[in-house]
């Protein structure tokens, strides 16, 4: 199944997975500090 | 005594982030343009740059998650609890590309995605354990028994690193022996290809340096929010402003 496959498809997905990570990552931090924010001017 | 406000964002984290985005874009084009193919490994040596990057970050993730854990189980202090799980959520992120990068990297060098060789084993209980770190914190509500458990399981995490380093060159299987040997036996390695590697390693360390910083600030605002909440006498100081 994976035989075929060109060296740069397993180059392309290694480095994509790098920018999915971090972006993915990134972004679920900017989620949770949204709504820590939200509780904390809720407790104010 | 004033306060900074929580919600303002100081002057040095952007700094970090354009500092890691600008080694993360040097990083990729070093790696995916500038960089020779390899001898027996052709195109697929860019795949190196990105794995064994985040495999050392992944260690260094560690060990400032179990050293602020060993600063917790110390002191005692909340923020050294919120500096190591949020150097574990790190540690796991990098783990975990760790893992799947190493198979995307074995699958067309070795013709295998995996194997129980002693080096990925080591590596998949280190995963392991740090899900076991974020599974135990969810189980215990104690903020201070909380902290201890999960700084016991990261010194554990810690105290497996020099044996999941030495791995490759003691159980010679799948997993190839070292280029760079911090033991002494030195560099096997091209040098525009080490060059490569280390920008990549830098770019690598930059992104943990900022998602830390982020994740930090973000715990030490819950911790704050958390002992708020638990205060004594909290609950009359809102019947008062009820009434």
């Amino acid at each position: 199944m994976f035989d075929g496959l060109h060296p740069w498809f397993w180059v392309t997905f290694a480095w994509l997975q790098l920018l999915v990570a971090y972006g993915g990552y990134l972004w679920y931090l900017r989620g949770r500090a949204q709504r820590l924010q939200r509780r904390e001017e809720e407790e104010r | 005594m004033t306060h900074a406000s929580p919600d303002l964002r100081p002057r040095w984290l952007n700094v970090l982030a354009a500092a890691a985005l600008a080694a993360l874009a040097v990083g990729f084009w070093t790696g995916l343009v500038t960089s020779p193919p390899d001898v027996n490994q052709g195109e697929l040596i860019r795949i190196m740059y990105a794995h064994v990057s985040v495999a050392w970050i992944s260690f260094l993730a560690t060990g400032v998650a179990a050293l602020a854990g060993m600063v917790y189980l110390w002191r005692g202090r909340a923020a050294a609890d919120a500096v190591s799980v949020a150097a574990a959520e790190s540690a796991l992120l990098f783990g975990a590309l760790t893992i799947i990068g190493g198979m995307t990297y074995s699958r067309p060098t070795l013709n295998t995605f995996w194997t129980w060789d002693a080096k990925l084993t080591l590596t998949a209980l280190m995963v392991a354990l740090l899900v076991g770190v974020f599974v135990v914190r969810g189980l215990i509500d104690d903020p201070q028994r909380r902290g201890r458990v999960s700084a016991v399981i990261l010194i554990i995490v810690l105290a497996s690193l020099p044996l999941n380093y030495l791995a490759a060159e003691w159980f010679r299987t799948l997993h190839p022996a070292k280029a760079i040997d911090l033991t002494g036996g030195g560099v096997t390695m091209e040098p525009i290809m080490l060059q490569i590697l280390l920008i990549n390693v830098a770019a690598a360390a930059l992104m943990f340096a900022w998602m830390l910083s982020e994740r930090i600030r973000i715990g030490v605002r819950e911790a704050r929010l958390e002992a708020e909440r638990d205060r004594p006498g909290r609950e009359d100081d809102e019947e008062v402003v009820r009434v």
